[in-house]
């Protein structure tokens, strides 16, 4: 199956499958988990990257280690929950805006000052931990649009075929899941916090 | 002058899309004038940016150290893989 031979040795072969769930179930299991913010769903996630690994393994060619073949399965399997969350929603959704700008269009409560440095905020562990929730928090076709767009790196045209509307469409839903991560993730510490201080 | 609400919404586009000239030039008035606008549009592009992949660690490895499969789970997870792999 996934013969030796190559001068890289055993790093570079499969093991054999029965052992994938202990070398790479917990890898596969956080890396899930730190995307979709629910257990259940990256329990799923691993379970069908393993399960297609399985039906796949006589593809795996050893230019990549095993775990990262298995990450790359993993990162497809993600996109595809996202754009299935994204077409199975609803399309009434909320708007966010009715909540966050009065009628004539300003705000109710205008952005306040930076908490955390913009430039720093990748980097920090708890920022990660808010994001999820606050994704996993927005109604599902905001997040799967969002996360296409800025975790996947999806432009509008490809958005728009995943997601089946158009550029428009893709576009407010954007804004509004923007709209909506803004408020969630000031609410979790990060962001501008309100009411700081008042526009002049 | 276009509303606040105007403001963030061409903001958002121009994070997806080249915006046009006239609508991107009102917007830079709008953002000029509002410093809520000016640090929403900031925000978002910050955002934005920490996101995007391969701009950034997105691994955040120990983020989540703690989390681990049950052995249920793994039994589960074997049994269904070891099926799998003794399908044609």
């Amino acid at each position: 199956m996934s013969g030796p031979g190559g001068a890289d040795g055993p790093a570079r072969a499969l093991p054999p499958p029965g052992a994938w769930v202990d070398l790479y179930g917990d890898v596969l299991f956080r890396y899930a988990l730190a995307r979709v913010a629910d257990e259940d769903a990256a329990r799923d996630l691993v379970q069908d990257t393993l399960v297609a690994a399985v039906r796949a393994r006589g593809s795996f060619g050893g230019r990549s280690s095993p775990r990262t073949w298995l990450v790359g399965i993993l990162k497809h399997k993600i996109a595809d929950l996202f754009r299935r969350r994204a077409r199975e929603a609803p399309l009434d959704e909320a708007d966010p805006e009715q909540d966050l700008f009065d009628p004539g269009g300003r705000w109710r409560t205008p952005p306040g000052r930076w908490r955390t440095d913009p430039s720093e905020l990748a980097s920090r562990r708890q920022f990660w931990q808010v994001l999820v929730k606050c994704l996993s928090a927005l109604p599902a076709r905001k997040a799967g649009a969002f996360a296409l767009r800025e975790l996947e790196g999806y432009d509008t045209a490809r958005l728009c075929q995943e997601l089946g509307v158009t550029p428009t469409n893709a576009w407010v839903l954007l804004h509004r899941a923007r709209l909506g991560l803004r408020r969630c993730l000031e609410a979790g510490g990060f962001g501008n916090p309100a009411q700081e201080e008042a526009d002049p | 002058m276009i509303t606040c609400r105007e403001a963030t919404r061409r903001a958002s586009r121009a994070l997806d899309a080249p915006l046009p000239l006239g609508e991107c030039l009102a917007l830079g008035l709008h953002l000029a004038a509002c410093r809520g606008c000016a640090r929403y549009a900031g925000w978002i592009r910050a955002l934005h940016r920490a996101l995007a992949p391969g701009a950034a660690r997105r691994e955040h490895p120990g983020a989540l150290a703690g989390a681990t499969l049950s052995d249920t789970d793994r039994a589960r997870l074997r049994a269904r893989v070891l099926e799998a792999a003794s399908e044609p």
